[in-house]
């Protein structure tokens, strides 16, 4: 009877959980052991694959671009992580938490959020218009007529790299404000209170109230974005296609190029390997660094 | 005292006025880009012309450059369903699960929540690939089921 009550208790999260390990073992965990194993075949467009061993993984270590591309990975990665948490600490502050009046903090937080509402290949569009190398463009436009440059520049080539990275930043730091304000109008108006009744400053109330009390958003936000900047490449795709001459190729764009465009769907999987590889490492970092394991605490609640 | 409460009102105008500037500064790429999008949809860039000739799909199928573009509605009607239906499974398995996360405990519960994030390392480009096989057997056989 007691060892009856026992199991039902330990079955009762079950329940719960049940239709999400379903679809994350179907839609990811399936998945992923099928990648790993099509790591070791020379799957390709004939779609005979045969087992090669670690010859997929050679190949990795021989090819001549492959320095290249994980510098500029991690290039990618790091600025415009910067450039996210940076944006979306700095606006969802200001908004949130300095700009008193109801109407104008709505009025931000629209104009943010709407940016999250468009497909990336609209923004992939407007940014080629703008930075487009003819003289009429926004880009060109502007800095022709203040003087900054002589000529209208093709901005796609001089700057691909600079300009790819700005655009990721600038668009995902968009998601990033909005979560972050959420948060941040999540603060009960007592802590400021207390705060200014105890003589601090406005700086003060900003370091020592409003960003520790955001630490799970932000450990969120910066995990789930690093992880995203290194496996997604749709803005780069769309932008510069890894162009010209590899400036802008990341790892996770050189997987797919390779798996898609040349068919090599091996060779292309141990390349994602790889990448998953190398986020999984930086993300355990993070986790230490944010105390992961002690945010995750166990619940008070007995049943 | 009152001169006080004036240099402190003062401080908060300057304060207000400083925010607002540089949320503006800020937040002018995105309004430009949104304007950048509407007139570029409707001036043509060669004559300077304005027309709302690229609005044509809300009203009959178009035929723009030798392309088909045909009218907007019953795309959005599907856009509509798939969205509802979507965000109805989504939260219906969401919930659940992040009431087990947030106030139940079990055996695993830290490694699935870090699984969590590591689903999320996988390019979905070489995930498409399997899922792609997936799909295909799965329909293969509901295929033939249904024949």
């Amino acid at each position: 009877m007691n060892y009856k009550i026992n199991l039902r208790k330990k079955l009762y999260p079950l329940w719960f959980l049940l239709p999400f390990l379903i679809m994350i073992s179907m839609f990811f965990g399936f998945p992923i052991i099928l990648t790993g194993v099509m790591t070791f075949t020379d799957f390709d467009i004939t779609y005979r694959p045969s087992f090669v061993g670690f010859k997929n993984y050679q190949k990795i270590a021989m090819d001549p671009n492959f320095f290249k591309i994980l510098a500029i990975t991690f290039t990618f990665t790091l600025v415009a992580l910067a450039i996210i948490m940076l944006m979306s600490i700095v606006i969802s502050i200001l908004t949130q938490y300095f700009v008193k009046r109801k109407v104008a903090r709505y009025a931000y937080r629209t104009i943010w959020l709407s940016m999250n509402a468009l497909p990336s290949i609209i923004y992939a569009v407007v940014i080629r218009g703008v930075f487009s190398p003819y003289a009429t463009s926004g880009a060109n436009y502007i800095c022709l007529k203040l003087g900054l440059i002589a000529d209208p520049i093709s901005w796609l080539n001089h700057f691909p790299l600079v300009l790819v990275i700005f655009t990721t930043g600038f668009l995902n730091g968009a998601n990033g404000i909005i979560i972050l304000s959420a948060a941040i109008n999540s603060i009960p108006e007592d802590y400021y209170k207390a705060a200014r009744v105890d003589g601090t400053t406005e700086w003060g109330i900003v370091t020592q109230v409003i960003i520790p009390l955001l630490k799970w958003p932000l450990m969120y936000l910066t995990v789930t974005n690093a992880i995203s900047l290194i496996s997604s490449y749709n803005y780069i795709l769309l932008l510069t296609e890894g162009g010209p001459n590899l400036r802008t190729t990341t790892l996770s764009l050189y997987a797919y190029q390779n798996a898609f465009e040349n068919s090599q769907f091996g060779y292309g999987a141990a390349i994602s390997i790889f990448v998953v590889t190398i986020s999984i490492a930086l993300v355990l970092v993070l986790f230490k660094l944010f105390n992961f394991d002690e945010m995750i605490q166990p619940c008070r609640i007995d049943d | 005292m009152s001169n006080k409460i004036i240099i402190q009102n003062n401080r908060a105008v300057v304060r207000g006025f400083v925010v607002n500037i540089l949320l503006i500064l800020l937040t002018a790429p995105v309004i430009y880009f949104f304007y950048w999008l509407f007139t570029t949809s409707i001036v043509n860039s060669m004559t300077g012309n304005i027309s709302f000739k690229n609005w044509g799909f809300l009203f009959k199928e178009m035929n723009l450059d030798s392309i088909i573009i045909p009218i907007i509605w019953p795309t959005l009607w599907f856009t509509i369903k798939f969205a509802v239906l979507v965000t109805l499974l989504d939260t219906m398995i969401a919930v659940p699960a992040a009431y087990a996360f947030s106030r139940l405990n079990f055996k695993g519960k830290t490694v699935l929540m870090k699984g969590l994030f590591f689903f999320n390392a996988f390019p979905s480009a070489t995930i498409m690939i399997a899922i792609f096989f997936l799909l295909v057997n799965l329909r293969g056989n509901f295929i033939i089921a249904y024949d």
